[in-house]
């Protein structure tokens, strides 16, 4: 059931500031939902009203400069108490307005979370918090600083893991900060904010830090349900520094100014950069040699288009740079092929060899001489770096360290480096508009746009950002529009008495979808005459009327005629768009039939087979149309009867398929029906109470925990060793895929056989349970032997540079995965400490503390 | 009979044993192990669980018991043995002593166990870090031989158990009457709390065999409230009238009445060694009040027969129905 909608309370704040310095107004929208009935306890004097918070009590964190509008706005919300969600770009301040929680919860004496989505941001945040606040702890699945301090930064993970626990940390927690709470549309981890979230108690207020997003209102409506309080949204697209976007089309010679820094969309350079792309699409139609080749075809040019702009970039001063490609190969590449510019003085160069032998000293001898931070020196030096998930956890803090401290001119990255910690650059150059996400290729969203192009440009440091997107070809092809050249005479069929209008259309595609069509419509005299702005409507019968150009909506024009008129080309006079009118007469007269439809097929040549289906399809269907006896009969009764019974067949489907949808139904069963998975494979008893093997199921989350217990119960931990053990329960753990062939030795072969087929069982009962499930992806997906060797070989004691050799999956993604394989351990541990077993939980020790060793687990250089 | 300490008439003795009797179980007697002896594994790779000893060549009980099995694992659950928490039950425990940070409370388990300050929630109920105020204030909270119900969290690193009150259904008990029975005759359910409207009374069973049968109380917790509906539909209404009422100071005697009547049958239902749950406490109340028997004569031999003799006919009909 659905709970009574809140009461949304919307307005907008303008605040417009110091008009000399800037033109640009620091907008920002409040809203706020709440629940029905709700009434609040607040003092009005002190703290304005729910939809207009206001704080004028003591601050408890006072700032060196002034807040923006939604700085306070956000803050008097929290002065509220009341959870608020803080939708702003990357540098516009969200941190302050956390900050300022965090103070409020030091002065009343409570606790305060503060959640992000990495373990690798928490570790900066850390940083960065202890700097501020003297009492601030960290907790991360690797390590646990002053757990009992009052400010405590931890993944969101760690958080459900406490609310699931019962922590008694959470009874004096006031407030919970979400960092990055964008995160929750995440496939595969999502969820976790999703629970943390609907776990929380209460009494515990939330606040949300987001790049800008589009649903906030309904994400405020979803906490107001769920948790029966008052939620604000707090919305602003200030950006403290203005941004310009240009485009450099690939293979081309120039930039183009797109949008202004006052966020003016250029249309004349827009227009010229389309000249160009439709000049070299004539060009490269002459050796059209493999119609996608896109990707090739940027490997090979458009490495030295990046070589040209880089250089450009530092000719012009607008360093430092970050250029972001969406693979990390990619990346490597791009990095790969500055080898001959140079970006830092002597001074920087012997910085950057001192951070760099400070940060590779808690290293091992041997692991110093990997060639993954061998190679890498020389490139540091240049100025140069690289920065994507795949790379060895030292080097990637060693990269941002480097690159905080101005010592990094250029760098390679990927998008992880546009989440979380503030690290801008002046200019922000994108290779590409195109990423893989798992499933196709794809053009990057608005807001994945403009989450990284809001890299660009530093606060206080610089006047403005730069943002510089690659174009090739296919993009333009598609955004450059199509040729409309052709004359059309413009039928508008829902003006009858006024069928004319011609004129070719001059389409302008504005950024949306819609194209606006300027078309002449006869129109009422009267109508332009009273007020400024005058309503088109078609003269009455026998009105006399006038020809006027007017803008109309693609599709509100009913149909094109193939007839073509010509236009006089000034149409300001009268006169002119008169004789239109009169010749659109003439030849009404002349074709009393109607005026002939424009046939896509016959008129326009155009020969894709989809669009002749269509045609043919609409031809037959009309004909089936005209040829239906009630097109003769005029009975309008009759034909209202009709109409209503399609509306009510039409509105008893809907409601039938809104029946099935609703989603608590849905829900309903998939719970029921999961339930029957549980008391099939033993976990629950027929009165749905937990038994022993759910207790050890509860206790492991890093992986699929059915399928684990299942191994578990079935003994197929009993015959392996701790190495075979920790090879095997690599396979739960989500990674990269690798493409090459795996070639497992026997040790590993039939234990990863045992694992398969208890993974088919349990699909299969999943299956059986009604559950939507395919068996053979089911399996795919929860055993990933990718790593089994690899975590063999290195828990026999293989060192990380033979390790490497043995698979073409990165190194940081290995690393990774022998973290969460540790943590994955210990929980089994438990698991085997629940049951009784001790043999099995002395294996699974062993198997941790064979592979925690080495660079696998150094220390990040944030702590 | 083992346990019943009452003098029967010779008739009564029969119709005893032989309600007793029928009710006898007929599961595989080779399922019950003691101590030392051998259990039968298939494997070798099988699990050997709680209450198992792996001797070399074959497994051997350290308790007594009944072998459970699942899948390949073997254990043993024992039968009369003291309570053994798991995360997440519901106890009754009553308080031994007021100690810093902590409350320490006895729950028929083979150690104490240990409620934080910090775990509980504080009367105003909001969200703050405890301070050494609080911790002089404890003693208003709870004080020493208070009976409480709380939830228990886990076992800490040095093996002592901790529990929680982390929502208002947890907390002080008043008014009402604390019942110790063995802990394996109280199952673990969905539901420990029970509201018994047309008594006006509130039955816990704590899963450390400690029940607790008082006056109704009204929570203010949204989360206990939809428990209550879900368990017994038809008491939400009354709920809200009773709640309306004017503050009483004292438990009517009726009440009282109903108290001592509930809390004997449980008695009785104990002593024969049934299991006992809500249900089986519900029918054998009525079945009091039916016979117009008073609180007292409940705890007569006659009443023990009869209750014997009535579990014995529904069980009957119960596997019939099967």
């Amino acid at each position: 059931m659905m709970v009574e909608s809140p009461i949304l309370g919307k307005r907008k704040l303008d605040n417009e500031e110091n008009e000399t310095t800037t033109k640009r107004a620091r907008t920002c929208v409040h809203e706020v939902a709440v629940p029905s009935n709700y009434t609040s306890t607040n003092n009005e004097s002190l703290h304005g009203t729910l939809s207009n918070p206001i704080y004028n009590g003591q601050m408890a964190k006072i700032y060196p400069f002034k807040l923006d509008p939604f700085q306070e706005i956000s803050i008097s919300c929290l002065e509220r108490k009341e959870s608020v969600l803080v939708s702003a770009h990357t540098s516009a301040g969200k941190t302050a307005v956390a900050e300022y929680a965090i103070a409020m919860s030091f002065r009343d004496k409570q606790r305060v979370i503060y959640t992000s989505p990495l373990k690798a941001l928490s570790n900066q945040k850390y940083r960065e918090l202890s700097h501020e606040f003297n009492d601030v702890g960290l907790m991360t699945g690797d390590v646990t600083i002053m757990p009992n301090a009052s400010c405590l930064v931890m993944t969101t993970e760690i958080l459900r893991g406490m609310l699931y626990r019962g922590s008694e940390l959470l009874k004096e927690v006031a407030w919970v900060i979400f960092d990055e709470i964008h995160y929750m549309k995440d496939r595969e981890r999502g969820v976790v904010w999703e629970e943390s979230i609907i776990f929380l108690p209460p009494e515990i207020k939330m606040v949300f830090l987001s790049a800008t997003m589009s649903n906030a209102t309904e994400f405020a409506q979803w906490i107001c349900n769920i948790h029966k309080q008052p939620c604000h949204v707090v919305y602003t697209d200030f950006r403290p520094t203005p941004l310009q976007h240009y485009v450099f089309p690939v293979g081309g010679v120039g930039l183009y100014l797109v949008v202004d820094d006052n966020e003016q969309f250029r249309e004349d350079n827009f227009l010229k950069l389309q000249d160009t792309l439709t000049k070299r699409k004539m060009g490269s139609a002459n050796g059209k040699a493999g119609g996608r080749s896109g990707k090739g075809g940027s490997g090979s040019s458009g490495v030295s288009d990046i070589y040209k702009i880089v250089k450009m970039i530092m000719e012009r001063k607008f360093q430092p740079v970050i250029i972001f490609s969406f693979s990390r190969r990619e990346c490597e590449q791009h990095a790969m092929s500055m080898t001959k510019l140079d970006f830092n003085t002597e001074e920087e160069k012997e910085a950057v060899e001192q951070v760099f032998h400070s940060a590779v000293a808690c290293l091992t001898e041997e692991d110093r001489n990997l060639p993954a931070i061998e190679l890498m020196l020389p490139l540091l030096q240049r100025g140069i770096a690289v920065h994507h998930s795949g790379l060895l956890p030292v080097i990637k803090e060693l990269v941002e360290l480097l690159f905080q401290e101005g010592l990094i001119k250029a760098l390679f990255a990927t998008e992880t480096f546009a989440m979380g910690l503030n690290m801008p650059a002046k200019t922000v150059v994108f290779t590409s508009v195109k990423k893989f996400d798992g499933d196709s290729h794809r053009y990057i969203g608005s807001g994945e746009y403009i989450q990284m192009s809001g890299r660009a440009g530093r606060r206080g440091k610089d006047e403005g950002g730069i943002c510089i997107i690659m174009i090739n070809e296919q993009v333009n092809v598609r955004e450059g529009g199509k040729d409309w050249g052709w004359g059309v005479v413009v039928n508008v069929v829902k003006k009858p008495p006024a069928a004319l209008g011609s004129l070719p259309a001059a389409l302008s595609a504005s950024r949306g979808d819609g194209y606006i069509v300027d078309t002449l419509l006869h129109c009422s005299l009267g109508s332009s005459e009273n007020g400024s702005r005058p309503k088109p409507c078609p003269p009455r019968p026998g009105e006399k009327g006038e020809m006027h150009v007017v803008p109309v909506q693609l599709p509100l024009i009913s149909s094109l005629s193939k007839l073509r008129i010509s236009v006089p080309s000034d149409l300001r006079p009268l006169e002119a768009r008169q004789s239109i009118f009169l010749a659109v007469q003439e030849l009404e007269k002349r074709f009393p039939e109607g005026l002939p439809k424009l046939n896509p097929v016959k008129d326009m040549g155009i020969e894709d087979p989809e669009v002749v289906d269509m045609v043919n399809q609409i031809e037959e269907l009309e004909k089936k149309l005209f040829s239906h006896p009630l097109q003769k009969s005029q009975n309008e009764h009759q034909l209202k009867c009709f109409q209503r019974k399609a509306e009510v067949n039409h509105e008893i489907q809907q409601l039938k398929s809104k029946m099935c949808d609703s989603q608590l139904q849905k829900f309903r069963d998939e719970l029921r029906n999961r339930s029957q998975v549980l008391k099939k494979l033993g976990h629950i008893d027929a009165d749905g109470v937990v038994q022993l093997k759910g207790r050890a199921a509860c206790l492991i989350d890093t992986g699929d925990e059915l399928l684990v217990t299942e191994l578990m119960f079935n003994g197929t931990f009993n015959d392996l060793n701790h190495h075979q053990v920790a090879a095997l329960v690599s396979c739960f753990i989500p990674g990269d895929r690798s493409e090459e062939q795996i070639q497992l030795r026997y040790e590993l072969a039939k234990p990863l056989q045992q694992l398969q087929d208890s993974a088919r069982r349990i699909a299969e009962i999943q299956h059986e349970c009604k559950l939507e499930i395919k068996v053979d992806e089911y399996v795919e997906a929860s055993v990933r032997p990718f790593l089994m060797d690899v975590i063999y070989c290195w828990s026999m004691g293989a060192s990380f540079a033979e390790v490497i050799q043995m698979t073409d999956i990165f190194e940081g993604s290995i690393i990774r995965l022998a973290r969460r394989l540790d943590e994955f351990l210990n929980q089994l541990k438990a698991a085997a400490h629940a049951v009784g077993e001790t043999d099995l939980e002395n294996k699974f020790r062993a198997a941790s503390d064979s592979i925690r060793r080495g660079i696998m687990f150094a220390n990040s250089l944030y702590l | 009979m083992r346990g019943i300490q009452l003098s029967f008439s010779n008739t009564q003795k029969l119709r005893l044993e032989k309600a007793l009797e029928s009710l006898s179980s007929k599961v595989n007697p080779n399922a019950t192990v003691i101590v030392a002896d051998t259990i039968p594994v298939d494997e070798d790779a099988a699990l050997k669980g709680h209450g198992t000893l792996d001797m070399g060549k074959n497994v051997v009980a350290t308790v007594c018991g009944v072998v459970e099995r699942v899948n390949k694992l073997v254990y043993v659950r024992s039968l009369r043995a003291r309570y053994k928490p798991e995360i997440g039950d519901i106890i009754v425990g009553r308080v031994i002593e007021v100690a810093p940070k902590r409350w320490r409370l006895e729950i028929n388990f083979s150690q104490d166990a240990v409620l934080m300050l910090s775990s509980m929630n504080l009367p105003d109920g909001i969200q703050r870090r405890r301070t050494a105020v609080d911790e002089l204030n404890m003693r208003s909270i709870f004080v020493e031989s208070d009976v409480i119900c709380a939830e228990v969290r886990g076992f800490q690193h040095d093996g002592s158990l901790h529990l929680q009150a982390r929502s208002q259904k947890y907390g002080k008990l008043e008014r009402g009457k604390l019942l110790k029975i063995p802990p394996y005759l109280v199952k673990r359910r969905k539901q420990h709390f029970h509201h018994l409207d047309q008594y006006g009374v509130d039955l816990i069973f704590g899963c450390n065999g400690f029940i607790w049968v008082g006056e109704h109380v009204e929570v203010k917790d949204a989360m206990v409230e939809d428990q209550v509906n879900k368990s017994d539909p038809q008491n939400t209404n009354s709920a809200s009238l009773l709640g309306s009422g004017e503050e009483q100071t004292y438990t009517p005697l009726e009440t009282r009445q109903y108290i001592c009547r509930i809390a004997n049958a449980i008695t009785v239902f104990s002593a024969l060694c049934f299991m006992v749950n809500l249900e089986a406490v519900m029918e054998t109340v009525t079945l009091s009040l039916s016979l117009n028997l008073g609180v007292h004569e409940m705890l007569e031999a006659e009443f023990h027969v009869r209750v014997a003799e009535q579990e014995a006919e529904r069980r009957s009909t119960s596997t019939r129905r099967k």
